[in-house]
């Protein structure tokens, strides 16, 4: 069997079934020399990873010294705190930017780990969409409780 | 004849896990995979405390005593030894994607220890803090 990469083409051995695909349709991550515009896509994306973990970094100190501040309020105190300066913007920001951030890496994972494509798409969908409902649910009832 | 004989006949395989002792990097790397996983975890239990709190005391109180049970103090610590190690080791990536000219395997082995070091300092304090 010819495992020549020389054509500048895709040739994947499937770890499972020993297949090999050619061509295949999808080419996030797969490096190939011939297709520029996935692997700007896949670079974006690292990009993105590097940048919204930059911001978390500031955004984690801040988590941390409020939490340990604060670790055994009452509900009267969470709410205070809340409602004291920049707290919620902050505490929105890491929602924001940490369920992102966890989006992008949970999704490299699954992209090194998972050999079968419609497998490892269904579980990018899934993961997700998990982490927009959690950022969403989070946001929302941060609204609810400045709003009361 | 021996020139065949070197041909090879399948594909070369990933390196056997079981048999191939992981050098302090790759275990390192792992780690930081796993512990991003942990902390995405983790997130649930900051969400329970929010969407709790928005539907009001009763809630945010039933939450606050499941954290504070020691099942809650387990996943916790485990919580905060995965945020120091993630952040720290995350940062040492940073610095890496930064700057590859930083990368050698000597240099890589002792911003290891340091970072493992960083890790139990910061999360024994923080406990000691709480």
């Amino acid at each position: 069997m010819d495992y020549s990469f020389a054509d500048g083409g895709c040739n994947f051995a499937d770890m499972d079934g020993g297949v090999i695909m050619n061509n295949h349709t999808d080419h996030t991550g797969c490096g190939c020399p011939s297709h520029g515009q996935a692997k700007g896509k896949a670079l974006s994306q690292w990009l993105c990873l590097r940048f919204l973990s930059l911001l978390l970094i500031p955004l984690t100190v801040w988590l941390v010294i409020s939490i340990v501040a604060h670790a055994g309020d009452d509900y009267a105190a969470f709410i205070a705190w809340l409602d004291t300066g920049l707290n919620v913007y902050l505490l929105g920001a890491f929602i924001i930017v940490g369920c992102y951030h966890g989006a992008l890496g949970v999704q490299e994972i699954i992209e090194d780990y998972v050999s079968t494509q419609r497998a490892a798409y269904a579980a990018i969908f899934a993961v997700k969409t998990a982490f927009l409902a959690l950022a969403v649910l989070c946001i929302g009832s941060l609204i609810l409780i400045v709003m009361k | 004849m021996i020139a065949a004989m070197n041909e090879p006949k399948s594909r070369p395989l990933s390196p056997h896990l079981q048999v191939y002792r992981l050098p302090m990097a790759a275990l390192m790397s792992i780690t930081h995979r796993i512990t991003g996983v942990i902390l995405a975890g983790g997130f649930l239990l900051v969400a329970a405390f929010l969407i709790s709190a928005a539907f009001g005391e009763n809630h945010y109180n039933a939450v606050a005593r499941f954290s504070s049970s020691i099942f809650g103090l387990v996943i916790l610590i485990g919580w905060s030894l995965a945020l120091y190690y993630h952040t720290f080791n995350g940062i040492r990536h940073l610095i890496w994607d930064w700057c590859p000219s930083t990368v050698s395997k000597d240099k890589a082995t002792v911003s290891g220890w340091i970072i493992l070091l960083l890790t139990a300092a910061a999360t024994s304090l923080t406990w000691m803090a709480v």
